[in-house]
């Protein structure tokens, strides 16, 4: 187990370095630099421009801009912000906690609530009500996040006025628990939009690898032992259905965060989605790098713990 | 009994093929010209009528129309992605499965790196840093960021058929290596292919409609199904019909894609 | 007559259910089955495939698959109790602590993500032990009573984690672990070779003994029923055609199944039988065999040697296994050399080192002279024309998504015997000399039967005309008609187009019919080489007499 993830690790080290190396490919090896044009400005006069390139250390050879590149992002240092005026760093710490609730609340429910359900589905299976069921996950899975995100503003929040429509806080915020009340007020149609993503395709996985499970012979001599369903539901079918709902992480994790982003925007969340939306339409690169470079780790991470519990999950994977 | 469950196997693809057929006869059926403003104060955002069955937007063009050029701009941009997705991923994904240790964990590091930058970040830090994009241009970035979910499985499907008695029997017969790889792996392998394909597209489309709604995909005046939803921002329950008819289209595309790609995936041979 | 039966079966059927009106639809896979079985004896269900056997041990169980239903007249019962009439909470009392069934695969009938102890231990707890360290504790005393060793360590280990032969007596030890009152075997040992088949029925035997639990053994295998049960029960088309004392049922089979099973029975010769059969003309001719033209051997292989690197558990270093050791042997033209040992003896990798499909070493490995290590590449693809392979599982090795006329017509393309035209015009004639149906050439490979299967895996082979076939365990798994017609299919190809033939088997009876000479194989060596009739009839290596004296001649066992 510890030497799965040794090598797990090592892996996701490799990745991460590949994955700095993308960040500053992304935003080097693109046509033009970042002061060739300006908002306020058809083009920046030349002196400032050379001016501005050589405080950024832009005219320096590509290597050496690498390695300062990749120095600075081990120290947490991703350069200036020019559209906010303030150090990357801030600004991903500031949008970084409410991006984690947010997708957090989204993952854990999203989550618990897919495999219950695909679970029934892959268990009970054909009936009216699970097929039933089984056209509604694949009909949320269709929408677009996006989509989603705007009935809800459409529905529950203009029309019914049941929740705000945007924003994270009142705005003159209460303090404690009013507070707190208030942010998971806020909180029910982003996070829900980001649930019904996540549950969706979870829900499908899983009566997907249940529906395999069912047929395995072990499940068979369960039955021939005298196992009662529920057992034999939990500890034989479950288990072994877990592999590929843990392993479904890998594509999940970043989805949710492509996710994230739209829903951020239409519910003018402040988080990380919203940030980095403002800095691509400013052009502020080193924010949309440092918030790239940011986000990609978190996938990382969440990847190489899946792989991880993979692992445990199927004791033929511990090798 | 078995003609209906004919006819529910063969629905999801004759909607794929009405959908196709839409985008490229859409043009030719739109009623109105769909970048013709007529009257951009009198006619601007109207609900839908007999006039203008889907309604009007805000600078008064027919909804209709604008839906049916964008479906030929929405599909084709998602259709060109994912032929470059797929060639590309079946690319790596094959010369992994096909090359040796080394390269083939390298491929795969590669792999999950593109995987783990999450897909609309990358997407929106290309568009930042082109500035405005082609629809064509679109297309390819799409197709460039959406090619690994096909690598891996074109890969591991591979290492699988490499493994398979078939592969060994072939080469004990004698079958020379070209041939091997086009008689008998490439054949066993589009199978998978097409289920990569339609996970491909079932993403490309929504993406793309996304990209449209954040102002940065398919600028105007070109209607998208994504920037006409994006007309509506700010009055969503105003003007609804700016809304929903964009939205039924991608989720009866995605929807349809979606199913086609479960049933592949079924399939006890696939 | 008997004591009170421990199970009575009264006019059981079985229909195929209609999906629609849950009714019956089709013709019937069971019909009217009625037999009773003594506490504690043994009866063996026996009929070819498709018979209706694994349904009756499932319906027995109630554990048909969901497309299959029981008629509404069918009676079971187990100790006076109706099997078909019990509720869901009496169905899993019943279950294993009454009625308990072996499974055939130990690799896909044990839970692969639950320890092993846990497993057996389960079936003490559901039936109402509370003490999770005494249901534990019974499990590892089961696993050391199946001779697994060092029980306690054993337990904790998962199934994956253990060998072969090992996971067999785990999937043994779990209908055990209840003492229940039958125990409904099916095909339990037919992939396996004599000598573990034997074992596992020995344990099997001694253990049932003991706690008094009457069997059912599901086979195809009349010799074997002969020898373990005291009674058999013939299926066919779902109706018991005989039912008696197996002696008598070989004997003098009233119904024509059980007469198509008792004919296609084979027989390892004795000494005195090998005399009288090859003065019939049965048995190969021994006078060919015994003087082999050593002088230009068609296969020539000298200490061939194969390693497989295999990574030791939780250490970096690499141990190599030797899966064959200095082998050496000689196939002549027109020769059939057999190769017979137990399972994971080396077989299988010698046979594809000898197709250079596996790497190997080997101070000679000579095909009409010319050496075979030496070629690479484009001329070792050329070379393979020569020797034909025909593996285990030879419907597998057909690409699934080619017809068989393409399957056969492919070998004499690529390699140059005839055009395209006339590779595919050969194959459609060839594939119909082989018995298969004229619509047989258009079709893929999934939609014909397995013994159709490996026919067109046979005339892929033949089609290049090769000197030497390699078939690695050809009869292992077909019923004993299927392994008759492939029998004489090859003794035919033998005598007409003089094809030298290396097979494989750990089917000692199947050898002998065909073979001229024998040689055994013993963890990874060549122990023992000979005319088939010395060979058989007297023995030199232990693993030999070993082997010899585990296959089942049909006679009670003592």
């Amino acid at each position: 187990m510890r030497r799965i993830l040794l090598s797990r690790l090592g892996q996701g080290a490799t990745v991460v370095a590949l994955v700095v190396a993308l960040c500053f490919a992304l935003i080097r090896l693109v046509p033009g630099d970042p002061f060739a044009t300006s908002l306020e400005h058809e083009t920046i006069p030349a002196e400032v421009r050379a001016r501005m390139l050589q405080v950024h250390g832009l005219d320096r050879p590509i290597p050496e801009q690498f390695g300062r590149f990749v120095l600075n992002a081990a120290r947490g240092e991703f350069g200036w912000s020019h559209s906010r005026n303030q150090p990357v760093a801030t600004a991903l710490a500031q949008s970084l906690p409410p991006t984690i609730l947010l997708m957090g609340t989204a993952l854990l429910l999203g989550w618990i609530g897919g495999v219950a359900l695909g679970a029934w589905l892959g268990w009970r299976g054909d009936s009216p009500a699970t097929r039933a069921a089984g056209g509604l996950t694949l009909l949320v899975m269709s929408v677009p996040e996006f989509v989603v995100a705007l009935l809800l503003v459409m529905g529950p929040a203009l029309a019914w006025g049941l929740f705000p429509i945007g924003g994270m806080r009142q705005d003159f915020p209460a303090a404690g628990l009013a507070g707190a009340i208030d942010v998971l007020h806020h909180l029910v149609l982003p996070a829900l939009t980001l649930t019904l993503l996540v549950g969706a395709i979870v829900a499908r996985h899983q009566r997907r690898a249940l529906l395999e499970v069912a047929d395995a012979e072990f499940i068979r001599a369960a039955r021939a032992k005298g196992v009662p369903e529920r057992r034999i539901l939990v500890r034989h079918a479950l288990r072994n259905a877990l592999v590929p709902v843990l392993t479904l992480a890998g594509v999940l994790f970043p989805a949710l965060v492509s996710g994230a982003v739209l829903v951020e925007k239409v519910f003018a969340w402040p988080g990380m989605g919203r940030v980095v939306v403002e800095a691509v339409l400013r052009r502020d690169y080193p924010l949309v790098s440092g918030a790239v470079l940011v986000s990609s780790l978190f996938v990382v991470l969440g990847t190489v713990l899946a792989d991880v519990a993979v692992a445990w999950a199927d004791p033929r994977r511990r090798r | 009994m078995r003609g209906t469950a004919r006819l529910r196997r063969a629905a999801p693809y004759a909607a794929l093929a009405g959908l196709a057929a839409l985008g490229v006869l859409g043009p030719w059926l739109a009623p109105y010209d769909p970048l013709a403003q007529p009257d951009p104060v009198g006619l601007a955002a109207l609900p839908p009528s007999w006039a203008h069955p889907f309604g009007t937007d805000p600078i008064s063009r027919d909804v209709l129309s604008r839906m049916l050029a964008g479906a030929r701009v929405s599909l084709g941009i998602a259709a060109s992605a994912v032929l470059v997705a797929v060639t590309v991923g079946t690319a790596i994904g094959a010369t992994a499965a096909l090359s040796g240790r080394w390269v083939d964990a390298a491929l795969m590091r590669i792999t999950d790196a593109a995987m783990a930058i999450p897909r609309l970040l990358l997407l929106l830090t290309a568009v930042a840093a082109f500035g405005t994009v082609t629809p064509l241009a679109l297309a390819l970035l799409l197709g460039v960021t959406g090619w690994m979910t096909t690598a891996r499985l074109v890969r591991h499907e591979t290492h699988r058929l490499l493994a398979s008695e078939f592969v060994r029997g072939a080469r004990a017969l004698g079958v020379p290596p070209r041939r091997l790889l086009r008689v008998h792996l490439l054949p066993a392998l589009l199978p998978t292919i097409g289920v990569a394909a339609t996970v491909a597209l079932a993403a490309a489309v929504p993406l793309e409609a996304g990209l449209s709604f954040l102002g940065l995909g398919v600028g105007p005046p070109h209607p998208s199904w994504g920037n006409i939803i994006l007309e509506a921002e700010g009055e969503v329950v105003r003007r609804w019909w700016l809304v929903l008819f964009p939205t039924l289209a991608i989720v009866a595309t995605v929807l349809t894609t979606n199913l086609i790609a479960e049933r592949l995936g079924e399939r006890p041979d696939a | 007559m008997m004591d009170a039966p421990v199970l009575s079966v009264r006019a059981l059927g079985v229909v195929p259910r209609d999906s629609r009106t849950a009714g019956a639809r089709g013709p019937a896979i069971l019909d009217d089955v009625t037999f009773d079985l003594a506490a504690g004896s043994s009866v063996g269900i026996v009929g070819a495939s498709g018979a209706g056997k694994s349904t009756l041990g499932l319906a027995l169980l109630r554990l048909l698959p969901a497309g299959l239903l029981p008629t509404p007249g069918s009676s079971a019962r187990l100790a006076g109790r109706e099997l078909f009439s019990l509720g869901a909470a009496e169905l899993r009392d019943v279950r294993g602590r009454q009625l308990a069934m072996v499974f055939q695969e130990p690799i896909t009938a044990l839970n692969p993500s639950m320890r092993v102890g846990d497993q057996l231990a389960e079936a003490v707890t559901v039936h109402g032990e509370k003490d999770a360290r005494a249901a534990l504790a019974r499990a590892t005393e089961m696993l050391d009573r199946v001779g697994i060793p060092d029980a306690a360590d054993a337990a904790r280990r998962y199934p994956h984690e253990f060998s072969g032969g090992m996971r067999q007596r785990l999937l043994l030890a779990m209908p055990l672990m209840l003492d229940p009152l039958l125990i409904i075997a099916d095909e339990p040992t037919t992939a396996l070779d004599p000598v573990r088949q034997a074992r596992m029925l020995d344990l099997l035997e001694q253990l049932r003994r003991r706690s008094g639990t009457a069997l059912m053994l599901i086979t195809h295998d009349l010799d074997l029923v002969g020898e373990r049960c005291e009674r058999v029960l013939v299926l066919d088309g779902g109706r018991v055609v005989e039912d008696g004392p197996p002696a008598a049922v070989m004997s003098g089979a009233r119904s024509s199944a059980a007469q198509r099973l008792a004919r296609h029975r084979l027989a390892i010769p004795t000494a005195d039988a090998a005399a009288r059969e090859s003065a019939e003309g049965t048995l190969a001719d021994p006078t060919r065999a015994d003087s082999p033209r050593a002088a230009s051997p068609l296969l020539e292989v000298r200490a061939l040697r194969v390693r497989y690197a295999e990574r030791r558990r939780g250490l970096r270093a690499t141990q190599a296994v030797e899966a064959v050791q200095d082998a050496t042997l000689h196939v002549a033209r027109g020769e059939v050399l057999g190769v017979v040992g137990e399972s994971g003896c080396g077989k299988t990798s010698l046979a594809q080192a000898i197709l250079r499909l596996v790497p190997c070493v080997a101070e000679a490995l000579r095909l009409d002279g010319a050496d075979l290590m030496a070629v690479q590449g484009e001329s070792l693809r050329r070379r393979r024309r020569r020797i034909q392979y025909m593996p285990q599982d030879a419907g597998a090795s057909l690409s699934p998504h080619l017809t068989c006329e393409a399957l056969v017509a492919e070998g004499p393309v690529v390699h140059g015997l005839c055009g395209p035209d006339e590779a595919a015009a050969r194959a459609r004639t060839l594939l119909e000399s082989l018995g298969l149906p004229a619509d047989a050439s258009s079709r893929l490979p999934r939609a014909l039967s397995s013994g159709q299967r490996q026919r067109v895996a046979l005339a892929r082979a033949l089609a290049v005309e090769p000197d030497l076939l390699v078939c690695d365990e050809p009869v292992s798994a077909v019923d004993p008609p299927t392994r008759g017609q492939l029998l004489d299919t090859l003794s035919r190809l033998r005598a007409e187009r003089g094809l030298a033939l290396l097979f494989i088997s750990h089917d000692l009876a199947a050898v002998a019919r065909i073979a001229d000479r024998i040689a055994v194989m013993h963890a990874g060596r060549i122990v023992e080489t000979g005319p088939t009739r010395a060979v058989l009839s007297a023995p030199a290596h232990d693993a030999t007499r070993t082997m010899l004296a585990a296959v089942p001649t049909g006679a009670p066992r003592r």
